[in-house]
């Protein structure tokens, strides 16, 4: 087993949420548009998340002329297996459940 | 997802010019991180949206500010005296903020008034004694001032006198002397010790009249009330610690 941390809803969420596209890449708009939060609460929890090595990160080229790279996201082959559980025993002792159009 | 539609906006532009602002100033240890934030901008559907994603991207570059400056507080700071060119400190160096914290608390002592009178004590010390200099303090004026109305309703003639040869009011040391006197006659000495000080009022007509009329009382004044201001004051701060 990995490093194990307290982990808030939002966290939950955003893992929830790169599960659910498990192994491809997501960009930060797109995930805080799946689960509602805020770009405020999203990009520490990502920050925090690359942190423990539970997610990878790469730039992406612009596609339009005079755009900035953008910046995309996806769990570590590890993690996946991590925030599963993590999610599980969330889920068990009722502290969060995956919002409804998600399940 | 496209920005055509709030491209005009002047909420959305105020947004994206915000956001830009804290990009620029973003501190460097999450800067990867405001650039990402702030390259997601361009998907957002609307002018609200534009909004809010700028609004949660200022409060993220607020956290950022904040955590790198505690970090930096956490830093160790000052001049190391070292014994040599590589030797090792002589004193540890201690981090920023607890230069800080000692700071604030030394501003918190001169801000509160036992403080600043503490201070002022130690200066007056400093300065050849002069009783026409002499200020008393306000917290030593409110002592005095609660054992002359202690005092005066349990009509206790010795604090009054006390209080009467101690106070820098020469008003109510008048009030204090007479109240004493009438209620012990015997403390007619106070007549004459009350107005030794400087700035004091001579004594009054109808004082030296009393006194000449009770000479036998008033012999022994000067030696009996250097005694008396010491023993008494021994009392009244006995009295004082007890409330």
């Amino acid at each position: 087993m990995g490093l194990r941390i307290r982990l808030s809803k939002q966290t939950l969420a955003v893992l929830d949420a790169l599960l659910g596209r498990a192994g491809q890449w997501q960009h930060g708009y797109s995930l805080s548009q799946s689960t509602g939060i805020p770009s405020g609460t999203l990009y520490p929890i990502l920050m925090r998340l690359e942190k423990l090595h539970w997610l990878e990160t790469r730039w992406e080229e612009a596609k339009t002329r005079g755009r900035p790279p953008r910046h995309l996201y996806r769990l570590s082959g590890t993690a996946r297996e991590w925030a599963r559980e993590e999610i599980r025993a969330a889920q068990e002792r009722r502290f969060w459940k995956p919002a409804e159009h998600e399940a | 997802m496209s920005m055509s539609t709030q491209e005009n906006s002047v909420t959305a532009r105020l947004a994206r010019w915000a956001l830009g602002c804290a990009v620029r100033h973003w501190p460097e240890e999450t800067r990867p991180w405001g650039l990402a934030l702030a390259a997601e901008i361009d998907e957002t559907a609307s002018a609200f949206e534009t909004v809010r994603w700028s609004l949660g991207g200022i409060m993220f570059f607020l956290r950022s500010v904040l955590w790198s400056g505690w970090r930096w507080m956490k830093l160790p700071a000052g001049g190391s005296l070292s014994g040599g060119p590589e030797g090792p400190s002589i004193l540890p160096k201690r981090s920023r903020a607890f230069t800080a914290a000692v700071l604030a608390a030394a501003a918190a002592l001169l801000a509160l008034p036992e403080g600043r009178e503490a201070i002022r004590t130690v200066l007056a010390s400093w300065q050849e004694y002069n009783w026409q200099d002499y200020r008393q303090s306000d917290s030593d004026a409110r002592t005095l001032e609660r054992l002359a109305i202690r005092a005066g309703k349990e009509k206790d003639a010795s604090t009054l006198a006390f209080v009467a040869l101690s106070t820098t009011d020469p008003k109510r040391a008048v009030e204090l002397v007479e109240h004493a006197v009438a209620l012990d006659p015997g403390l007619i000495w106070l007549y004459s010790a009350s107005s030794h000080r400087p700035n004091y009022a001579p004594p009054r007509e109808e004082w030296l009249s009393r006194k000449a009329r009770e000479r036998k009382r008033c012999a022994p004044a000067l030696p009996t009330c250097a005694s008396y201001r010491w023993g008494l004051r021994k009392k009244s701060v006995r009295q004082v610690n007890k409330t």
